[in-house]
């Protein structure tokens, strides 16, 4: 328990996945899918026969790159499930090749671009307008990206 | 002139109909608007009748004809009789002189000649329905085929217009006209048609078989109409206002059809007929529907029992000729099925009876034959899973008549159906279970040894063939000397050889060392199969359902043990009970001196043992799961009514079963611990099985929701050793889901109750001191709020609030002290977890499950302090709800109805702060008052500030979720009767959306609903109207809502089943707006021309509200009103509601 105070980080010790039976995971919960953090968009339990056991069928969504992936396996193993986290940061600024600058209790980090697409799009407009915009930042698997935005005002 | 208008229509319908990307939109426009405007003309009739006859475009045809049924609807005071009658043989004449029109075209043009005679029913200057009748006959008498269909055409469409339902064509009469003319053609001319298709029918059946290809379909026309007129929808007062149509009416014609349907050849005509006509299915499915009625004949129609008897008999003896005489055709099941139904339905046992002996077996027999059979189709159908379910519609209705005979028979003498009932059970028995002793045709899917395809759970068969399974119990607690020992005898054999064949698998896998080598699985999946459809039976031939009631043993069961005590030995009986590792058939004595009814039972108990020694062999591989379910099924249903019966219930006790089961007995003792060695067996070996990890704890659960088996439990090792497992979160239950801890906390809970006084404090501690302290380090981690997005972390507390979810289901009146004091910290915590976790909506909901759960489970046995501070608590975690969700929601109607959970739970937590009203055990004195100091809070108060965070969520496309709907309004309507003076502190915004809501509550989401609003509307207009608010917001308000329950009752579609809570909410309303009401009754009467109703309404409306009625709210009042408007209803609706 001593290390893990050392750490500054929100995530401070804990580990990148654990494990979990499989029957344990959930609908629009978190698992790991040909190593990727994946988000469980379609989750169903089916048999082998009548009289056959439990096996989990599921369709997961790459977090960071909407890519879409499945497997099934018997409810009895386990799965990796990602330890996902979000984090809420005021957007600073947006330089010209879409890198944001990022700021967090008064800390303010430059390497994370803005979401492709329409997402990255509307961010981009609504900063324009001047107005504030907080931009949740999700980390997986060692692997950080923006996933929304809201405005400030709303809070 | 006349050439330029159809031109201009021609062109018109030629865009109206051309395809989108050649015209557009606005050309289709106006094309319609000149077509509707064609529509309005008047005195339309010459330019028609030149369309009619030079036109040649089918829509344009089609638009003329509709144009003179309006034409004459709307003109029809300024027209003459010959007018009339000249339109009416144009029209005729017209239809007979273009055979060649479009289908469409001659039905709207027969519809336009059946409204005009419709019309006219009640009017001197009408076209008569003679003249139509003669034409008609000459139709017929042509002996052309095309001739003869349009004779059917006008037929039909009469009987459709008369019919005065949701076929008859909207033409803007009253509801009242219609009923007239509905009733003036009931009374002179249903029977007419009737006759007349008889008479054409006689004609065919007389024609030698087969029948040329025209004639057939003359023959379905007529069919269809006799159909028609025998299933005949006469409306009675209940239905004032309404225009739908009664699908299922059994036959109950006037006296004045005495001579038509009593005549003796009539039934044995219908079934020659159905023997022409049963080669095709279309017909045969409409001469079936004429027999089918016929057999549902009651009513004024039988001068005496006698008549009905001879009737009766005279039906069955045809009946019974045509069974035996054909082959029965998988389209006819379904009929047959429902003229068994209906014999039985609409004729007493008594009639029954009186009919003659031998015509009674072979009905009986009949019935017994054909119920066989459909159930072996209907199996076959399941097995190979089959789109269309005919057999099983109607095999479930061959069960359903045999539940009436059953029940009606029971005045006489069961006796005599025994013999039938024991071929049922059989059959049934024998459809589900493999060769050779069954026919079950096996699954292609379940006799595969490796199928690699997965196949989607489906329903379970207990609950899919819940209502047969229970007629099948029914049927074999009849005979429970065939039905118990049959059942033994197989389960006992099909457990021996599922103990063999997973011996024989453990062998191999012995020899074979762990190396992999594949299993033949087919021989189990067929034993499986077998087992748990032997399983299911015998829980319904030995159980029954008991909803509500307290379960009890059969009482056919009871007595059928009762009645071999004197054959049996009760230690024999013991001992097959007690050696579930044995064969039965290994112990001395057992065939001849062991209780039937305890070897069954002991047969599962064998079956539980061997899926036991299985799972301790390291073999749960090879044991179904589905299998497993079945049997802790059984348990569930056994447990609550065989364990430790209570004697009081009985007026005589089985000795066998009370030395098995019995409070005192020691078989009780040796049976509890048999089945909670299973069940924790269980627990262990199917963590990954969530359906049967559920059955097995709710069968603990019942096990345990009940003081004397509970103390039984309490007294075994192994519920100690349970609860210490839990306590230290050591495996197997460790790895549990979430889910499934909630039913093991309510067990483990639940047991308390059992434990003895003083060792109640030590197992309490160990069950929930290490829920509590694991919940508190949990939260109480320095860095919690950091780390409580962790996974792991977050998974820990879901399985925590499960748990303590368990805890709260489990509050009794002799834990309520105890629960209260644990879990009200905890609760204070958990308002912590509503703040950190608002983002997540797994977290979320279950927080406010366990706070709605609490104040369900605990809030009626508490004291007044101790309620105050479980409302303060809860107005805590609403703040902190509120907070995260206020102003930031939005919802988007496109998801899916579980991300609105939270929701639902917030909604259903408010209703049950408000129960205490309803439901108070607490006691008062017990308690001393609130501290001086503390403000009060109140139910209403924190109700009403989660209300003020509801209403702006509530949006119209939320309240299309049928539960969020039915909650929300659930919680407005008891705020409203428990709290209305809350209403008036609404902030006014709010207060408007939350009227806005019950305003579309009223009208749009079914009756429930409308009910409820309607409840609602009449707690706050009688609040206003007792502390006189006169001016006040909610009286404002009122006044809009009297206008709309004015107009919704008087004038628009409105379930007449709501009549007593409409009529309250109407009256609470006009006492608080007299003058509106007057107004709008002013409003009415100015908008009716016609003086006859204008004088009707006026005098409905003076004896609605008679100088004697009182208008304040008292019961008084308010019942005398009641009756005022059912009368008033009765005499206006009729002429208010149109179509």
């Amino acid at each position: 328990m001593a290390e893990e105070e050392t750490f500054e980080s929100a995530d401070a010790g804990a580990s990148k996945t654990f494990p979990m039976q499989c029957s344990a995971l959930r609908k629009n919960g978190f698992v790991v899918l040909k190593a990727r953090p994946c988000k469980i968009v379609e989750m169903s339990t089916s048999k082998t026969g009548k009289h056959g056991h439990a096996k989990v069928h599921m369709v997961g969504i790459d977090i960071f790159t909407g890519k879409k992936y499945e497997d099934i396996c018997p409810s009895t193993h386990n799965m990796d499930v990602p330890n996902v986290t979000r984090k809420e940061y005021t957007l600073v600024d947006i330089s010209d090749d879409d890198y944001c600058s990022l700021m967090y209790e008064n800390e303010v980090r430059d390497d994370l671009k803005l979401p492709p697409g329409e997402e990255g799009q509307k961010i981009k407009e609504q900063f324009g307008d001047g107005s504030e915009i907080i931009v949740t930042v999700l980390k997986a698997l060692d692997e950080e990206a923006i996933s929304s935005f809201k405005q400030a005002t709303g809070k | 002139m006349e050439g330029q208008i159809m031109k201009e229509l021609e062109q018109a319908s030629a865009i109206v109909l051309a395809p989108p990307n050649l015209v557009t939109a606005e050309q289709r426009h106006v094309a319609e608007g000149i077509i509707l405007e064609f529509r309005k003309t008047k005195q339309p009739y010459s330019i028609c009748k030149y369309i009619l006859e030079n036109s040649e475009t089918d829509y344009v045809l089609f638009q003329a004809a509709a144009a003179i049924k309006e034409g004459v609807v709307r003109e029809w005071s300024l027209l003459s009789g010959d007018d009339i009658e000249s339109l009416r043989s144009f029209l005729l004449r017209f239809i007979t002189q273009h055979i060649s029109l479009q289908s469409y075209v001659r039905e709207q043009i027969l519809q336009s000649v059946a409204v005009i005679i419709k019309r006219g029913t009640l009017d001197s200057n009408g076209a008569s329905l003679d003249a139509l009748f003669q034409d008609v006959t000459q139709l017929i008498s042509s002996g052309n085929v095309t001739m003869q269909l349009v004779a059917c055409s006008i037929l039909m469409a009469l009987l459709n217009e008369y019919s005065s339902s949701s076929r008859t064509s909207t033409v803007g009469f009253t509801w009242e006209f219609h009923m007239k003319c509905k009733r003036a053609f009931e009374a002179n001319d249903l029977k007419r048609v009737f006759l007349f298709s008889l008479q054409v029918l006689h004609e065919i059946e007389k024609q030698a078989s087969p029948l040329p290809r025209e004639t057939t379909a003359v023959l379905n026309r007529f069919l269809t109409i006799t159909e028609t007129v025998l299933c005949w929808d006469s409306l009675g007062k209940r239905h004032v206002g309404l225009f739908d149509l009664n699908q299922n009416m059994t036959l109950k014609p006037m006296e004045t059809w005495r001579d038509t349907l009593l005549d003796e050849n009539l039934i044995q005509f219908i079934f020659k007929l159905h023997k022409k006509a049963r080669y095709n299915s279309e017909m045969a499915h409409h001469s079936m529907m004429c027999l089918s009625q016929l057999a549902s004949l009651n009513g004024s129609i039988f001068p005496d029992d006698k008549a009905k008897t001879s009737y009766l008999h005279s039906y069955i003896s045809c009946f019974l000729e045509f069974l035996t005489s054909v082959d029965i055709q998988d389209f006819e099941f379904l009929g047959i099925a429902s003229i068994f139904q209906n014999l039985t339905m609409m004729f007493s046992a008594t009639c029954l009876m009186d009919i003659p002996k031998p015509a009674l077996k072979k009905f009986i027999e009949q019935l017994t034959r054909l119920t066989c059979a459909m159930g072996r189709e209907a199996s076959m159908e399941e097995e190979l899973m089959r789109d269309d379910t005919v057999h099983m519609e109607a095999y479930e209705k061959m069960l359903e008549t045999w539940m009436v005979l059953t029940v009606s028979m029971k005045d006489f003498s069961l006796d005599f159906l025994q013999p039938y009932t024991v071929q049922v059970f059989s059959e049934y028995i024998q459809c589900h279970i493999s060769p050779p002793d069954g026919s079950r045709v096996q699954n292609t899917l379940d006799s595969l040894p490796d199928i690699l395809e997965v196949i989607e759970i489906e329903e379970d068969d207990r609950e899919k063939f819940s209502d047969q399974l229970c007629s099948i119990g029914i049927l074999g607690r009849l005979v429970p000397h065939h039905s118990v020992p049959l059942l033994s005898r197989l389960m006992e054999d099909r457990v021996t050889r599922l103990h063999g064949q997973l011996e024989r698998i453990h062998q191999q896998k012995v020899t074979s060392s762990g190396h992999d080598c594949s299993y033949d699985m087919t021989l189990l999946n067929v034993l499986n199969e077998d087992l748990h459809w032997l399983v299911l039976l015998s829980a319904n031939v030995l159980t029954e359902e008991a909803e509500g009631e307290t379960p009890l043993i059969p009482a056919d069961i009871m007595n059928y043990s009762t009645n071999q005590s004197s054959s049996i030995d009760l230690t024999t009986t013991l001992k097959v009970l007690a050696s579930p590792g044995e064969k039965a058939d290994s112990i001395p004595g057992a065939s001849q001196n062991s209780d039937a009814v305890i070897r069954l039972i002991s047969a599962v108990f064998r079956l539980c043992e061997v899926e036991k020694q299985a799972i301790a062999a390291d073999m749960s591989d090879f044991i179904s799961p589905q299998v497993g379910s079945s049997v802790m099924w059984f348990l569930k249903r056994w447990i609550t009514s065989y364990l430790l019966p209570d004697e009081n219930y009985y007026a005589q006790m089985s000795k066998a079963l009370l030395a098995a089961f019995g409070r005192d007995s020691e078989g009780a003792e040796w049976t509890v611990s048999f089945l909670l060695e299973k069940l924790v067996s269980n627990l262990t070996a199917w963590t990954s099985e969530e359906k049967l990890l559920t059955d097995t704890l709710q069968c603990l659960v019942s096990l345990l929701n009940n003081r004397s088996r509970s103390s039984f439990v309490a007294r075994c090792a192994r519920l100690w050793e349970l609860a210490r497992h839990e306590a230290s979160n050591s495996p197997p239950f460790n790895s549990l889901p979430a889910k499934s801890k909630r039913l093991l906390f309510k067990a483990l809970v639940l047991a308390m109750s059992g434990i003895k006084d003083q060792q109640r404090d030590e197992y309490r501690k160990c069950v929930l001191e290490s829920l509590k302290n694991r919940f508190s380090s949990l939260l109480k981690r320095e860095n919690f709020a950091k780390v409580c997005h962790n996974g792991e972390i977050k998974s820990e507390v879901i399985v925590l609030l499960e748990s303590l979810c368990g805890v709260a289901e489990a509050s009794r009146v002799d834990n309520i002290t105890h629960l209260y004091t644990f879990l009200h910290p905890l609760l204070e915590q958990c308002v912590v977890l509503l703040d950190v976790y608002h983002n997540y909506d797994d977290v979320v909901p279950l927080v406010l499950e366990l706070f709605s759960e609490v104040v369900n489970k605990q809030l009626c046995f508490l004291g007044r302090r101790k309620s105050q501070s479980l409302y303060s608590i809860c107005l805590s975690a609403l703040q902190m709800y509120s907070k995260h969700n206020k102003g930031k929601r939005i919802v988007n109607a496109d998801e899916e109805e579980n991300r609105f959970n939270d929701i639902l739970i917030t909604l259903e937590l408010l209703i049950n702060l408000l129960s205490k009203d309803f439901i108070d055990f607490g006691d008062p004195d017990t308690e001393e008052g609130v501290p001086q100091g503390d403000p009060e809070v109140n139910a209403a108060d924190v109700v009403l500030y989660g209300l003020n965070t509801m209403i702006p969520l509530m949006s119209v496309e939320l309240l299309k979720f049928p539960s969020l709907c039915l909650q929300y309004f659930r919680l407005i309507t008891f705020l409203a009767e428990c709290n209305p003076e809350k209403f008036s502190s609404i902030p006014d915004d709010l207060f408007r959306s939350l009227m806005y809501s019950v305003e579309l509550g009223l009208s749009s989401f079914g009756t429930d609903i409308t009910k409820l609003c309607l409840e609602a509307m009449t707690s706050l207009a009688t609040f206003v109207f007792q502390s006189n608010l006169v001016g006040s917001q909610i009286h404002n308000i009122l006044q809009h809502f009297l206008k709309l329950v004015f107009k919704m009752l008087l004038l628009e579609t409105f379930n007449m089943e709501l009549l007593g809570t409409a009529s309250a909410a109407l009256f609470a309303l006009i006492c608080c707006h007299l003058e509106q009401y007057r107004s709008l009754v002013n409003q009415l009467l100015d908008s009716h021309t016609d003086p006859l109703y204008k004088q009707r309404l006026i005098e409905a409306f003076n004896n609605l509200t008679p100088p004697s009625l009182e208008m304040t709210i008292n019961r008084h009042s308010k019942i005398q009103f009641m009756e005022f408007f059912d009368q008033f209803l009765v005499n206006v609706r009729g002429f208010l509601c149109v179509r």
